[in-house]
């Protein structure tokens, strides 16, 4: 009678851990792409079908796309990138959990009516929370985590719990050394607004005139060009703001 | 006849359709694998890493260098420390970086780190002479195929 009773329970187990684990689909391959065997590389072929917890790695000019559930939650794995990967859903809610060990991936995470989505995109700094949204994932030791938006609403959070709601061009930036994310609007400023010195001369042109003694590089040439470089600089912005 | 064309024909369509047909270089994988776990690069690492970006494989190793490998650096051997001025010397060389008036008028390790700074590929607050690691030098690939136009 006990062994009934057992032999049941464990059907049971099976039978409801099998439920909770999603297909994770191989869906398409260019160049070198792998799956971790046991302490083996082994190619990905498309359509295959991956074991929860799989670990992928890609090679240089190499891609490759898989699907994570039936919900058609996917991520491009870029090249040079590798990630594992766990993914479980029921009926009413997907759990997706990558971790990102290097390089980058770009998830699509499709918003799909009552079902309750988690997605996380984890570093060992940050992690990233998505819902319904696609985004642009890298990690590297040189330049930390970048989360990127490219369609919703997106989360980062450092590993001290400081966290970023990202969306638009905002980009989260968290580097190794650093307690805080940079401010997610860095980047827009950097690619605005270059430092320039007097008579509008950038830091190259600078250093090239020092060098050459003049812009036309003959020796004792006009420098007083360079006298009082750093200046006050009025500059009028008209900001407009997008309608919604 | 008929037979063998038949047979040819479900070989070739078993082949295509197992994805076998696209020859996939795994030792490039294990290759990257060991050099996630290398604590410092070498000039040799880098050098194969720009053969496998223009296409070539591991096996390409301790090969010579070619005429038209314009990053191949002269006065190292393969087992010398790689440091973050040879990698934008070989970078900068293989991407054609612009962005730096000096890098243009002098291809020096010094002027080559400067203008990776100046494209985002280094960050401005290390030396040209820092030593690389191997995830490192990862990581500046995952960039380099990015400005390459990467998926």
């Amino acid at each position: 009678m006990k062994l009934i009773k057992l032999t049941l329970a464990a059907i049971s187990i099976l039978v409801f851990t099998a439920a909770l684990h999603s297909e994770i689909t191989v869906i398409k391959i260019e160049g070198s792409a792998a799956y971790k065997e046991g302490n083996k590389w082994v190619p990905l072929k498309s359509g295959q079908k991956l074991a929860e917890g799989v670990k992928v790695s890609t090679g240089a000019n190499s891609y490759a796309d898989i699907k994570l559930n039936s919900k058609n939650h996917t991520i491009r794995v870029k090249p040079f990138t590798m990630i594992q990967v766990f993914s479980k859903e029921t009926a009413t809610d997907t759990n997706t959990h990558i971790g990102l060990k290097r390089g980058g991936i770009m998830a699509k995470v499709p918003r799909e009516g009552n079902v309750k989505t988690i997605f996380k995109v984890s570093s060992p700094i940050a992690t990233s929370s998505v819902r319904g949204t696609e985004e642009n994932i890298s990690y590297g030791p040189d330049t930390g985590m970048i989360i990127e938006v490219v369609k919703g609403v997106v989360e980062g959070t450092n590993t001290l719990g400081r966290s970023n709601v990202l969306s638009g061009r905002q980009k989260f930036i968290q580097m190794y050394s650093k307690a805080e994310a940079f401010n997610i609007l860095n980047d827009v400023k950097n690619a605005s607004i270059i430092q320039i010195y007097g008579n509008g001369l950038t830091a190259d042109e600078i250093v090239t005139m020092l060098y050459s003694d003049d812009q036309t590089g003959s020796p004792g040439g006009e420098l007083t060009i360079l006298d009082n470089q750093v200046q006050d600089a009025s500059v009028n912005l008209i900001i407009q703001w997008p309608v919604p | 006849m008929k037979k063998a064309l038949i047979l040819i024909v479900a070989l070739f369509s078993i082949i295509s359709f197992s994805g076998i047909s696209s020859s996939q270089d795994v030792t490039q994988v294990t290759f990257l694998s060991e050099l996630d776990n290398k604590s410092i690069a070498t000039y040799g690492d880098a050098l194969i890493m720009f053969k496998l970006q223009s296409g070539s494989t591991v096996s390409a190793k301790g090969k010579k260098t070619s005429d038209g490998e314009s990053y191949a650096l002269k006065g190292y051997t393969e087992s010398d420390t790689l440091t973050k001025g040879m990698a934008s010397l070989m970078t900068a060389r293989y991407l054609d970086l612009g962005g730096s008036f000096m890098y243009m008028i002098l291809d020096i390790e010094r002027y080559a780190y400067k203008a990776c700074i100046a494209n985002g590929i280094f960050r401005a607050d290390g030396s040209e002479n820092d030593k690389m690691s191997g995830p490192e030098l990862i990581e500046l690939f995952s960039k380099i195929s990015d400005m390459k136009g990467g998926k």
